[in-house]
């Protein structure tokens, strides 16, 4: 068994899919569920390879981690989320659009619960309130209904669309 | 990366935490996000519910429902409900009556609709007056020591059924219903109403299903819970109500019995009500019953059950819960989950049954209880005054059926195979 503070020191280092590596502090590497399983697994001798995960994207997930693992409070002591912390959390999260997916994909890969929350919550904030049109335009999405199946889909909840 | 390219699963994930509004608007952008809808269909969160305003002046056939997650009021054309009377709602489906008492429900997001066995099935409808022509004018109730009382129309499809709910699942409605608040209920496909009798005659102010059981709370504030499923449907447990407070709390009569978001716990909520004159802007407490006065919440009281020692234990607040209360199914919503909502707040419509026999008279508060300071607010600052007056509003979870989104897609398939 490990002693704490030589836990603490140990360094592991992540392998992107690009064949990036990075080094990383155990306690920030276990933010991930997977990677703390395989740790505890005692699989982490050399570099662990991460297949989904490119270097632009491991690299915006490690900055995550780091944060997360570095607070020493996420809870404030009524058991509410940190400000401080939320805060960081939204800045963090207003990316472009194909960075937030990469996240969010990544994320449920090396299963990090917090981040997948926050990424899927940004995605539904984009969509939340838009006129149909809005959101054709912020997805960059063409209209592909005939003018006769708009006219139906309109017609079964009108009230959507005033 | 694109939306397109997320897994499937991932794409459910986002699409659970959205509005109804936003998740039907998500199916009208293209066709294969119309798929996406249709062939991985998820539910979506739990909603806050939309609040169903009393106006029905102008046109008859259009209800206006208020979002507060969206801060947008819906206008729905539901010619279905014209000439009838909303009298409640429960996941996502509106209870109405119709002109002469008998039970439906629509759903208003969909169109779809219920109906359920007559009213002459209960056991206490022992007939009804009809006129020259045939029309039912009265129905005849029997009420214990008045014998036959004839009820008219009108005041029988208003207060006939005091509460209505259905079990999310099993196609399985319950009502509290009748001159003394008696229990029935009934299945998909059932001819008459089943009644519920408890050992002892009680008036009931509340029921919910929990646990695939029927929990039903009494003006006394005792919990009676019933094994639908049962031969004969017995009643499984019984938990007497909060002795010691009830000579201190004699003004709080109307009764909620809510489950909390997690499933927990069981709440008793107790609502205390005053007479106000309406005079101009001025108010002053009163007693008189004049049209225009109105009957407002002044006050709440919580118990929490304690499942094992049978017992009920005051609460001050509630913590990180929210509750919905009023003709709908008595609801609690997680303030962590829905940040928008205040925390140990009552969320309350007006559902003094008194006043529906007065009709379109005093003035109906919609408004939000805070428990920590007692204070009450406006529920939306833009929701004016003359919104709460007739028939009383009613909060409604917006709910989709799944078949009803297919169809859209379904229709939408054929037009583009036929084109």
């Amino acid at each position: 068994m490990m002693s704490l503070a030589a836990q603490k020191e140990k360094k592991i280092v992540l392998r992107s899919s690009d064949g990036e590596e990075f080094e990383v502090e155990v306690a920030t590497a276990r933010q991930s569920k997977m990677i703390s399983n395989m740790i505890n697994d005692g699989c982490v001798e050399g570099s662990i390879p991460l297949f989904n995960v490119d270097a632009r994207t491991l690299a915006k997930v490690i900055e995550y981690c780091r944060r997360h693992a570095g607070a020493t409070r996420i809870l404030d002591e009524y058991d509410n989320p940190n400000e401080e912390i939320k805060s960081w959390d939204a800045t963090y999260i207003d990316v472009h659009q194909t960075i937030l997916y990469d996240i969010l994909q990544a994320a449920d890969y090396l299963e990090i619960k917090d981040l997948l929350d926050l990424a899927c919550e940004q995605v539904a904030n984009i969509i939340r309130g838009k006129h149909v049109e809005e959101i054709r335009n912020t997805f960059n999405i063409k209209n592909d209904f005939t003018v006769e199946e708009e006219k139906e889909i309109r017609k079964q909840h009108p009230w959507l669309f005033e | 990366m694109s939306w397109a390219g997320l897994l499937p699963e991932l794409q459910t994930l986002i699409l659970g935490r959205l509005e109804v509004a936003d998740y039907l608007r998500f199916a009208a952008v293209c066709r294969s996000w119309c798929s996406t809808v249709a062939e991985r269909p998820c539910l979506p969160k739990p909603q806050i519910p939309w609040l169903m305003l009393s106006d029905s002046t102008r046109d008859p056939d259009t209800r206006r429902f208020f979002s507060r997650p969206d801060q947008k009021m819906y206008k729905i054309h539901l010619p279905e409900i014209h000439g009838r009377g909303c009298i409640g709602s429960s996941e996502g489906w509106l209870f109405t009556t119709d002109e002469v008492s008998e039970l439906h429900a629509l759903n208003p997001l969909t169109g779809a609709s219920l109906a359920f066995p007559s009213v002459t099935t209960f056991s206490d409808v022992a007939g009804a007056i009809r006129d020259s022509d045939g029309r039912i004018t009265d129905y005849i109730l029997l009420v214990d020591e008045l014998g036959e009382v004839p009820y008219e129309l009108e005041h029988m499809r208003w207060c006939y059924y005091f509460r209505a709910i259905l079990h999310p699942s099993s196609a399985v409605v319950a009502v509290i219903h009748g001159g003394f608040n008696d229990l029935a209920f009934a299945r998909a496909g059932d001819e008459s109403w089943t009644e519920l009798q408890p050992p002892q005659p009680l008036t009931f102010m509340d029921i919910i299903f929990r646990k695939g059981l029927l929990h039903a709370l009494s003006t006394s504030g005792a919990l009676m819970v019933f094994d639908l499923d049962a031969p004969g449907s017995p009643m499984v447990t019984c938990v007497a109500g909060p002795d010691s407070e009830m000579s201190k709390r004699g003004r709080y009569k109307q009764r909620y019995l809510v489950e909390s978001p997690d499933g927990e716990d069981v709440f008793q909520v107790w609502k205390d009500t005053h007479w106000f004159l309406m005079d101009g802007n001025r108010r002053q407490r009163g007693y008189a019953m004049f049209p225009d006065d109105a009957r407002m919440a002044v006050d709440f009281a919580i118990f929490k059950l304690d499942e094992r020692r049978k017992d009920w234990s005051e609460v001050e607040d509630l913590g990180d819960v929210a509750l919905f209360l009023g003709r709908s199914r008595s609801m609690a919503l997680s303030t962590r989950e829905f940040p928008e909502l205040t925390s140990s707040c009552i969320y309350f419509t007006n559902d003094y049954t008194d006043g529906d026999i007065m009709g379109p008279g005093g003035k109906r508060d919609v408004a939000a209880f805070n428990l920590k300071d007692a204070s009450c607010q406006r529920y939306d600052s833009r929701l004016t005054d003359s919104e709460w007056n007739w028939p009383p509003q009613i909060w409604i979870e917006p709910s989709l059926l799944l078949p009803q989104i297919c169809s859209l897609q379904v229709s939408s398939h054929d037009e583009a195979s036929a084109g």
